[in-house]
Formats: structure tokens, sequence, C-alpha cells
């Protein structure tokens, strides 16, 4: 039932505001003759424009400091989306948690899906929708590069995270603010230079100017996978970095970079690869797609 | 170089993990009264309370330190301190406990505890006076103190005791006195006497939202409360109230210089009267009737109003013609 709204008198129907882009193609249109067609067409461009200005609306109620890029695209975090659930009246019901079992080559795995509803007073409208956690969640599920044993992974935090990713979901879907552009954000009024992620990658100016194309390129998803890597926690970004960066000069001593500015090309190269190998191996591709993951899950780093 | 912060770090985390309950702890029996839910999911369901991170077991291990400093302070002090981190357990309740101390204050043995907080912390503990503060106080994990120590009367038989909070910024200390409240003690064990009747049958009680489910770990991982954000907010399409807030932004910066140098001014020329320039100012005495009335005949006629405090912000961006 998850594109679906539920009317006051408990009749399900076909959801009217959704995305523009993806759920355009689910807005019922009705061919009972050319007249009833075009009223229908009016109908649905005056609910796609009001539905624009509620998304609007929504993003001038967040702050820069409510978002972070990852992989330029804009990610409203819990803080700013429970500000925006307040504005529309959101009440979420009937969550459920249940634990799944699957198997690979690489062994026997949990995921927990948290199931629930969410109803806006403001706009009506109701939404269904899950969030899910794996035991190999990148966060919890993995020490050093390495995936953790089952007893090792603290199974409260990713009961924890399902639910979380759930309330955020609903939210989001409830309102329209599933697929935010940075556009959005500039027309809503924010100013996208001081969000996290942006600075993240353009602090470091002066070392950009001395690294070739690939160089930048380089850095630019270095940054991306780290704070994909840390669930968006520039600090614990910093601290992969360090990680990822470290190494022995010929007096054993160690060296490493707590952000990019004093990283060489080579440098950030070597990086590069030693963080690539564990972005991949816990199932991250630059091109944004992870394993266990559909589309729009991955649009919402629902993990 | 030894990166040292890494080492201390890693030492750190090695302690965080959580020991398995088999009594009703006093530190814990706070919630008797806000969710005693949580005192039989803290034993039969611990494994689904998330792990505390590595910023909060620095705090612990700070509040550790601090205790043994405190206990330094006090023993320097001519204080002495006995029964360090003695343990208690009331078989019939199963409640449990280890207090920081007793100390002996004049010719009475008192239950010492020892609470080590933060400057903004502290601020707020400052203002209550005494232990019925502690347990009117908003704040759960403060109401917490009051049933703490209450554990702490009871399982050890001492009637009196004090609780030390310190100022870990600046070392400042303040002291709440601490006494058995019976009727409190009373109700208390009721619950708990349940609660030890629900774990043996594990049977808690159904889950049921509270205000502070937002600080309890099970809310997200066991007992899932609907999350209900409230009416929501009124949006108006109101041009002529659009423009009085525009207008409202605009001169913003010039009242508050107004306000400014308007109490600048005046305060210069306090009871005098003078020519500046193309101005006159007369600053005239005139009396005000007021009475001193002492607390506790202004407490018979307390009565609590409600005030709405309205707080104007702009938004990023403009906003105009937002319902059709």
């Amino acid at each position: 039932m998850n594109d679906e709204e539920k009317v006051t008198n408990g009749e399900m129907r076909e959801s009217q505001v959704e995305t523009p882009d993806n759920e355009m193609s689910i807005i019922n249109v009705s061919a009972k003759g050319d007249m009833d067609i075009e009223k229908e067409i009016q109908k649905v461009e005056k609910q796609v424009a009001f539905f624009l200005k509620i998304k609007i609306v929504s993003l001038k109620l967040t702050k820069e400091k409510d978002w972070v890029f990852q992989q330029n695209s804009p990610y409203l975090m819990d803080r700013g989306t429970e500000n925006v659930a307040i504005a529309w009246g959101i009440d979420i019901s009937d969550v459920k948690l249940k634990q799944e079992w699957e198997e690979d080559n690489k062994g026997r795995y949990y995921t927990y899906v948290a199931t629930g509803k969410a109803y806006s007073k403001k706009l009506g409208r109701y939404v269904e929708d899950i969030g899910v956690c794996s035991q190999r969640d990148k966060f919890f599920g993995w020490v050093k590069g390495e995936m953790k044993e089952v007893h090792d992974v603290d199974m409260a935090n990713i009961r924890k995270k399902a639910v979380t990713n759930l309330y955020s979901r609903l939210i989001k879907r409830c309102i329209g603010l599933m697929s935010v552009t940075t556009e959005d954000l500039i027309e809503a009024g924010l100013d996208i230079k001081k969000i996290q992620g942006i600075k993240y990658n353009s602090g470091s100016q002066k070392a950009k100017a001395r690294l070739s194309a690939k160089g930048k390129e380089v850095q630019q998803k270095l940054g991306d996978m780290l704070l994909m890597m840390a669930n968006n926690d520039e600090k614990k970004a910093k601290e992969l970095l360090a990680q990822y960066s470290a190494w022995k000069d010929d007096d054993g001593k160690e060296h490493y970079a707590d952000s990019f500015q004093k990283m060489s090309e080579k440098w950030l190269m070597t990086t590069y690869g030693k963080a690539k190998k564990d972005f991949e191996k816990i199932g991250g591709s630059e091109e944004g797609e992870q394993i266990e993951m559909n589309d729009e899950e991955e649009n919402e780093n629902n993990d | 170089m030894i990166d040292i912060v890494k080492k201390l770090d890693q030492e750190t985390e090695k302690k965080i993990r959580q020991s398995p309950r088999n009594s009703n702890r006093s530190s814990e029996l706070g919630w008797w009264e806000v969710c005693p839910r949580y005192l039989v999911l803290i034993r039969t369901d611990l494994d689904k309370l998330p792990l505390h991170d590595l910023s909060l077991q620095r705090i612990f291990d700070e509040g550790t330190r601090q205790e043994r400093l405190v206990r330094a302070e006090l023993e320097e002090a001519g204080i002495e301190v006995h029964n360090v981190q003695r343990d208690e357990k009331w078989a019939h309740l199963n409640i449990s406990g280890h207090i920081d101390g007793t100390i002996s204050v004049d010719g009475k043995n008192l239950i010492l505890e020892i609470k080590s907080c933060s400057p903004n912390v502290f601020r707020t503990i400052k203002e209550f006076k005494t232990a019925e503060d502690l347990r009117g106080s908003k704040y759960f994990w403060i109401r917490g103190y009051y049933a703490q120590m209450q554990g702490y009367h009871l399982l050890f038989n001492k009637e009196d005791g004090v609780i030390l909070f310190k100022n870990k910024s600046t070392g400042e200390k303040h002291q709440i006195e601490s006494h058995i409240d019976y009727e409190y003690c009373e109700k208390m064990c009721q619950v708990i006497e349940e609660v030890n009747d629900r774990v043996e049958r594990n049977d808690p009680w159904p889950a049921k939202e509270c205000e502070d489910c937002n600080r309890c770990g099970f809310a997200k991982t066991v007992c899932f409360p609907n999350k209900d954000y409230g009416e929501g907010y009124d949006f108006y399409s109101d041009d002529e109230l659009e423009i009085k807030l525009n207008r409202r932004e605009e001169i913003k910066a010039i009242a508050k210089e107004y306000e400014r140098i308007d109490k600048e001014v005046k305060s210069h020329f306090k009871g005098k009267n003078a020519v500046v320039g193309d101005f006159l100012i007369e600053s005239k005495p005139y009396e005000k009737k007021s009475y001193k009335v002492p607390n506790e005949i202004k407490e018979q006629y307390l009565e609590i109003i409600t005030y709405f405090r309205t707080k104007i912000e702009k938004l990023g961006g403009k906003l105009n013609g937002i319902t059709e």
C-alpha cells in the first residue's frame, strides 16, 4: 500500500501528491470523455502545483545544519525531519518490527524490517512504509574493513536504526520530501554553501588548486565515500580519512591526514584505493548503488 | 609519535557494555513513576537496549574519576568517608545499590552520593535547595536522584543522606540533604513488587507513550510508541498580515537601536533635568506601592496562569501564496 493514500472515511485511493518525477505516473486520470480528461488534467496540474508549494514550504522550515550532501544529493537528517513533521501535524502509528534471515556467499545474516503508518493532519495524507537495517550495516556491522561476527554486532542498534529509518521515511513520504534537489534548497532560500558535505569537500580549496583534474575528481569521490561510510558524521569521516591515509616512513614514523589540505595527489590516490576497497566490501559503489537495497532505499540512505 | 588520543579512546571503548540486571538498581528506580515497564524490560530484554557510545562512556568514566577527587577533597577537609562503594541488596524486593560512601556529621551517619555535572546542569541543580525540589523537577533524570536516594535509605537502613554536586568545570559544590520519605517509598515498593512479578512472568506492562520515551533506549527497539507531532501549524495566505510581518522585519533593527539609545540616555539623566541641544530632558521621581509578603503567605495565593511567548522568525527565501 506504499503509494496509496487513505481518505478520512477510511477508503483507499491512489496518492494524489507525490514527487513530480517519479510519482506522476501514479496519478489516476479516468478516461470518461474529453471534458472529463481536460478537467482531470487541470485538477492534476493544480495538485502538482500545490504539491510543489508544500515541498518548498517544508524546506523553508529546515535550516542548513539539518542537511548533509551525500554524493552531491541533499539528505535531510532526523532533526530537520522532526521539525517538518511538527509543522504538518504528522502522527506515526502501528509500528512493527520483524527480523528476517538471509544467506549469501558470505554467510547467514539478519535484517530488521520496521513497518508503520503516518498521517498528516494538515494535509489529510496517509502513507505506509518500511525501514530496514541489516546486521551488515556500514556503521554497526563492520570494524576495520572486516565484517563483524553476528554475536559481535549490537543487535539493539540494528533494531533501533531500522525504526529510525522508518520514522524518517514515513515523514518524508507523507510530506513529499523523498527526492529533494539542490535547486529545491536554493529556491527555499537555504544557503547550500553552509551545508555539510559541500563544506567538507570545498574546505581544501588550496590543495584542490594544486591537483590535476583527475586528482580533484578523486578528492571529491573520496570525500563522498568517507561521508557515506561514516553515515554522514563528519567527525567520523575525518577519523576514517586518518585511518586510510595512514602510512609509515623509513624511520617507522606514522603519518596521516585529517583533512585534504595537506594531501598530495599521490597520497590522495593511495588513500582512495584503500578506502574504496573497504567501501566495496560493505556494498557501496561509486554509482550510488548498494547491494541489498533497491533504488528508493538508496536515495533515502536507508540502512 | 604515539597517537595518545586514539589510544585513550580505544581503552574507553573497551568499557562500553551492558552488565546483566538481576535486580532493580537504585539508580534506575526513578522509572517507577514514569514508566515501570522500563524496569521490567531492563531485566527481561536487556539485549534490546542499544549500547551507549564513546562520548557517553567518556562521561561515565569522568564521573568515576570526579567521585574519587571529591572523596579526596572531603578527606582533606577532615570529613572522613566510610563504606566507599559498599553494595547492598534487599532480597525481599530485589532492590540493589552501591553507595559512594557514608560520612559522619554532628553525630549523624549520612549516606553520601557524589554527582559531578557540566556547568549547565550545575546551574540548574543550584536552583534546587531541598530533595523535594529535586522530586518536583520537570526533568525526569533529576527526579531520578530523589528515587535513587530513597532506594539507598531503604537499602542501608539510614534515614538521612546528602547529595554533593560538583561543577566539573569550576570545582564549585552544592549540597542537597535527603531524608527518607516513607509515603513515597511505600508507593514505590508497591510498584517494584509488581515489577518483580511481571519479570517472573515475562509480562511487561503494555507500552504507553510518555514524554520521556525520547530518552529511553527501548522506545525504538521494543515499545514503538505512537509518535504524534501535534496538530501542525496553521498556514495563512493573508496579504495584509504578510505586509505587516515584512514591515516588522524591516524596522526590527531600528527599533532595537531606539530601545538601546533610549535606555542609555534615560539612565544618564536619571534624577536630573537638563537641556541638550534642541532637547529638554526632565526626570522626576514618582512612587509605586510595593508589598513585601513573606514567602509562606505568597505560597497560599499561588496560582498558575498560562501565558504565551510568541516568537517570530523569518524563514529562508520568500513565503508567498502557501495555500490555494
